[in-house]
């Protein structure tokens, strides 16, 4: 690859136009139309419920499936053309790649394993053996060169896959859920060591889960992915705090669907909404109906749980910009309270409060909602599914 | 049945109580009864084979002289020579073959895969004895079928063609051609083994195609590659069949052919044949030493394989009609020539190269002939009576082996595990040998001249591969799933009848497949236990092939395969249902 050049219009690390893969045999691509850039330095994820194209465009990427349409560019280096009919094999593409199942070979020590990828490259024994030993001591495996794969435990495993795919020093790396396999411990160190590593070596990373809190934590931007198709991309809290539709809304994070009217609405989306269930609880949202909301009409407003405050009601007062409620269940789980509270006009909610003044069963709550900052969402919407969500 | 039933009763969890005077009873009897089928033949062996006189003489006393004569007689390093590079150049040749389709298989995107699979299972169950009937007719120098463009009017009106069935070369390619199947699927349950993430990553790491077969690839498939090797080199070093057919008449000798001729000498050379033997035995044991030990360091090379495996198939681009013509050359040149050829040869009385006139002069008079004759008769009562009784014997036997074996804590399990295992040691037909011996040494039991000597033997002979069949499906079945039942409140008959017997269904019935096809083809073994009346099929044939009459030996031959062929299918249908019922 170039070194960096003083140009100011550089190209992405990795840069994906349209990219579309079809199964033989498979009813719908895999992967559809997809385009997204990975910048340098960025940790960049795929995140979406299984089998929505993560793994598929990761392959591709790696150069280990062939796109039916579309183009890949590393930097300024053409990768796949499709039009051209151009293909860069997978063993040119300079990238370091880390397997779910780690792919470390059994029949190789940790040295031979990690010094795979600069054997191939023809480099001198020397200096190879100092890279590995760097290489070791920065994934946090000093000393470990001699010892058989066989014998490694999980996390050293994932260790070692790591080792391997940073030992080039490549500009990209691709990690297909590295810490699948991994208890939850482990998981979450694993996660802070990646971090730090690739903030230390600025690589671009191209990451792969389907587990959200991972990609919240760990990403620079999420693309979240259904159905092959692409729903959104952003930072994580933009996600979090404006999903562009309802999959990508009920895919991150929990909501709390809150009925109401709408007051008032202007041009750019901003709605003000009076919950049922209150006698004077108006709060702030933005729509993502293309075709705007009138006054009036009936709409859910989505809240994140975090944004209510559950309190043993006072009296019989409902003050503003909160709704009543009876609690039917309530669950202490360690950090917080969960709570099944029965609102008027609402149904059954799942909220949670904090556990120094706990509510139990039976008891009157009010439900304090934050003022704005809420996405609103049309009453003719259908709830999608995702099976996923924390 | 009931054997195994009460053995789930006796180590179902929580019940295993090891030491109850009951349980020694039972697995130390098992394993008197597998020291006596396993051991006390091969004991014998080595008594004769150092003993002054055969078995029907009297007296006698400790010699070495057997094994002077043998080793002093340059016919011995013939053999030995002979036997290795039979051996050695036929297992080769057939891992070429078996490999490179095997990969073309599973790792391309070549047409034709799946029949190519169809095809070897159907024909790793061809009677080796037919299969090398099939390339005289084929190769025969002067009526061999390959031969004809040199040979025939329209050719080039040779006396003698190029191809030679009698010579060590042929020999060495005809059983290549007869390993290919067994190799090719051996060697694609090792590719589906392997986690194709294991290649892609040296893929990703730089490495080009040859590279990463040359340096991944092979190397993590090696420890299988082995035990594949040894499996089939040591069936192979004992094989009886292709030497006696192809080799004998060209004076190349192997180990089972030199036996049977010592035998078949009148008076018998026990000495010869029982030195013979021992030394083949031990050469069994050292293969099957390392056999165990590389299959050992398999197990420890097992990985985890990533959750949805899908191998990347190589895209052969404009090779791909060259790969389906390869998979077409090889089912023509390995199963349909040789079959067809067979057919042909038991409709002619002298066999002819094919032609019109000698397809319309053709009869059904070997068929006439052999249905004629007693002998046949005799033969295929016996040979059904084998299929009846040897596959069921033997895998029930190894299914007890087996669940004390894997599910015990008994003491002694591997002493059993190591028992069923050593008759894979020794060729058949010294396993044979061992087994007249034997017979002649408690003449009080009156097995010998009945079809049930030849059931014992082979009972004893093929556990060692029923018990690989077992112990396999025990391992794979987890104990869990068991316990699972037992947690659930219903009795152990229950789980052991609505859970093990179930899942072990389908296992124990390829086992049993496996053994009725092998038992039922069996020549070398009965080849000098048999006498007029305990015929089987197989001995009809060879019989009939050594007096010249190659018609019926193909008539013959021809019915013992519409007989196997009958059996793979109702036991195919029966595995297909019960898998279904299953879900
Ligand atoms: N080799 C293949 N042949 C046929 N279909 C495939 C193949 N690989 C993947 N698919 C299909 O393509 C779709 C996308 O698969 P992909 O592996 O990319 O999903 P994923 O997002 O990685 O899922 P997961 O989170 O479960 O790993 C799925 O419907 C899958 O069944
Ligand atoms: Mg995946």
């Amino acid at each position: 690859m170039t070194t960096a050049t003083a140009t100011t219009e550089r190209n992405a690390a990795v840069k994906l136009e349209g990219l579309s893969k079809t199964y033989p045999g498979g009813q719908i691509p895999a992967v559809n139309e997809l385009s997204l850039n990975v910048e340098d330095g960025e940790v960049y994820t795929l995140l979406g419920p299984s089998g929505c194209g993560k793994t598929t465009t990761l392959r591709m990427v790696a150069g280990l499936e062939i796109p039916d349409e579309g183009d890949i560019y590393f930097g300024d280096r053409e990768v796949v053309v499709t039009s051209k009919r151009y293909r860069l094999p997978p063993d040119k593409r300079d990238l370091g790649m880390v397997f779910q199942s780690y792919a470390i070979w059994p029949h190789m020590t940790v040295e031979e394993n990690v010094a795979f990828p600069l054997a191939t490259r023809h480099m001198r024994r020397t200096e190879i053996r100092e890279r590995v030993a760097h290489v070791l001591d920065l994934v946090g495996l000093p000393g470990l060169q001699k010892r058989p794969a066989p014998l490694l435990s999980g996390g050293q495993q994932q260790r070692v896959a790591l080792a391997r795919a940073l030992v080039i020093e490549p500009k990209i790396l691709l990690l297909d859920e590295p810490f699948s396999n991994l208890d939850a411990k482990l998981r979450e160190q694993m996660r802070i060591e990646l971090k730090l590593l690739q903030k230390r070596l600025n690589i671009a990373v191209l990451f792969v889960t389907h587990d959200q809190i991972e990609a919240l934590s760990l990403s620079n931007r999420i693309a979240l992915m259904n159905l092959g198709i692409m729903q959104q991309q952003g930072p994580p809290q933009l996600l979090y705090e404006e999903p562009a539709n309802e999959f990508v809304r009920d895919f991150i994070g929990k909501t709390v669907l809150l009925r109401g009217k709408v007051q008032s609405s202007n041009p750019s989306g901003q709605v003000s909404v009076a919950i049922d269930g209150g006698p004077n609880c108006v709060i702030f949202g933005r729509s993502y109906n293309p075709d705007g909301l009138s006054s009036g009409e009936d709409v859910y407003t989505a809240i994140r749980p975090e944004d209510i405050d559950v309190r043993p009601a006072v009296g019989n007062d409902i003050p503003d910009g909160a709704i009543a409620g009876t609690v039917t269940a309530a669950l202490f789980t360690g950090e917080r309270m969960e709570y099944q509270v029965e609102v008027d006009g609402q149904g059954t909610l799942q909220v949670f409060g904090e556990r120094h003044t706990p509510a139990s069963d039976g008891n009157k709550v009010t439900l304090t909602l934050r003022p704005d900052g809420h996405s609103v969402w049309s009453s003719d919407w259908t709830h999608t599914e995702t099976g996923e969500g924390v | 049945m009931a054997t195994a039933t009460q053995v789930a009763r006796r180590v179902l969890p929580g019940r295993i109580a090891n030491l109850e005077p009951q349980y020694v009873i039972f697995v130390g009897g098992l394993g008197l009864i597998l020291a006596l089928l396993v051991i006390a033949p091969l004991a014998i062996l080595l008594f004769y084979s150092l003993w002054s006189v055969g078995p029907v003489d009297d007296g006698g006393s400790f010699t070495l002289e057997n094994y002077r004569k043998t080793f002093l007689s340059s016919t011995t390093y013939e053999l030995l020579f002979n036997t290795a590079v039979f051996g050695i150049g036929s297992v080769a040749v057939g891992l070429a073959f078996g490999v490179s389709l095997a990969w073309v298989v599973e790792r391309t995107n070549a047409p034709l895969r799946n029949f190519a699979f169809v095809v070897a299972i159907i024909t790793a169950g061809i009677p080796p004895l037919l299969y090398a009937m099939a390339w005289v007719f084929l190769l025969n120098p002067r009526t061999g079928v390959f031969n004809m463009p040199f040979t025939q009017e329209w050719g080039l009106g040779w006396d003698k063609g190029i191809f030679n069935p009698y010579t060590l070369g042929t020999l060495v390619v005809v059983e290549a051609f007869r390993l290919t199947p067994t190799i090719f699927l051996m060697v694609v349950g090792l590719f589906r083994s392997m986690d194709p993430a294991l290649e892609e990553a040296a893929s990703t790491s730089g490495a080009n195609m040859t590279t990463t077969v040359r340096k991944v690839t092979l190397p993590v498939m090696l420890p299988g590659l082995l035990g594949v090797i040894i499996f089939v080199g040591t069936a192979t070093i004992g094989l009886f069949e292709l030497p006696a057919i192809l080799g004998m008449p060209g004076g190349i000798h192997v180990f089972a052919t030199r036996i049977y001729i010592a035998m078949d000498t009148t008076p018998r050379d026990y000495g010869l044949a029982t030195s013979l033997g021992t030394v083949a035995a031990l050469i069994g044991i050292v293969g099957i030493y390392y056999y165990h030990r590389v299959t050992r360091v398999q197990q420890k090379f097992a990985t985890i394989t990533g959750k949805g495996y899908r191998p990347r198939r190589m895209d052969l681009g404009k090779y791909r009609p060259w790969a389906g013509a390869a998979i077409i050359g090889y089912f023509l040149l390995m199963v349909v020539l040789p079959s067809v050829v067979l057919i042909y040869a038991s409709t002619q009385t002298f066999f002819k190269p094919p032609s019109i006139e000698a397809i319309q002069g053709g009869s059904l008079e070997a068929y006439r002939e052999i249905f004629g004759q007693d002998a046949f008769w005799i033969g295929l009562r016996n040979s059904l009576m084998l299929i009846a009784t040897v596959p069921i014997a033997t895998i029930l036997l190894s299914a007890v082996v087996s669940w004390i074996v894997v599910r015990s804590k008994a003491p002694g399990r591997g002493i059993l595990d190591t028992l069923a295992f050593v008759p894979f040691t020794a060729p058949s037909i010294v396993f044979g040998l061992a087994f007249l011996l034997i017979a002649f040494w408690v003449d009080w039991i009156p097995v010998y001249g009945t079809i049930w000597l030849i059931v014992i033997v082979h009972v004893a002979r093929f556990l060692a591969y029923g018990t690989r069949a077992t112990n396999g499906a025990m391992f794979q079945l987890h104990k869990e799933l068991e316990e699972a039942g037992s947690v659930s409140g219903v009795g152990w008959l229950t789980v052991f009848r609505q859970i093990t017997l179930r899942l072990l269904v389908p296992s124990l019935i390829a086992g049993w497949l496996w053994v009725a096809i092998h038992s039922g083809r069996e020549l070398s073994m009965a080849l000098l236990l048999s006498t007029r009346d305990s015929q089987i099929l197989s001995l009809v044939a060879w019989g009939a092939w050594e007096n010249g009459r190659s018609n019926e030996a193909a008539a013959v031959g021809m019915i013992l395969m519409a007989m196997m062929t009958v059996i793979v299918i109702i036991a195919r249908i029966v595995t297909v249902r019960l898998t279904r019922e299953q879900g």
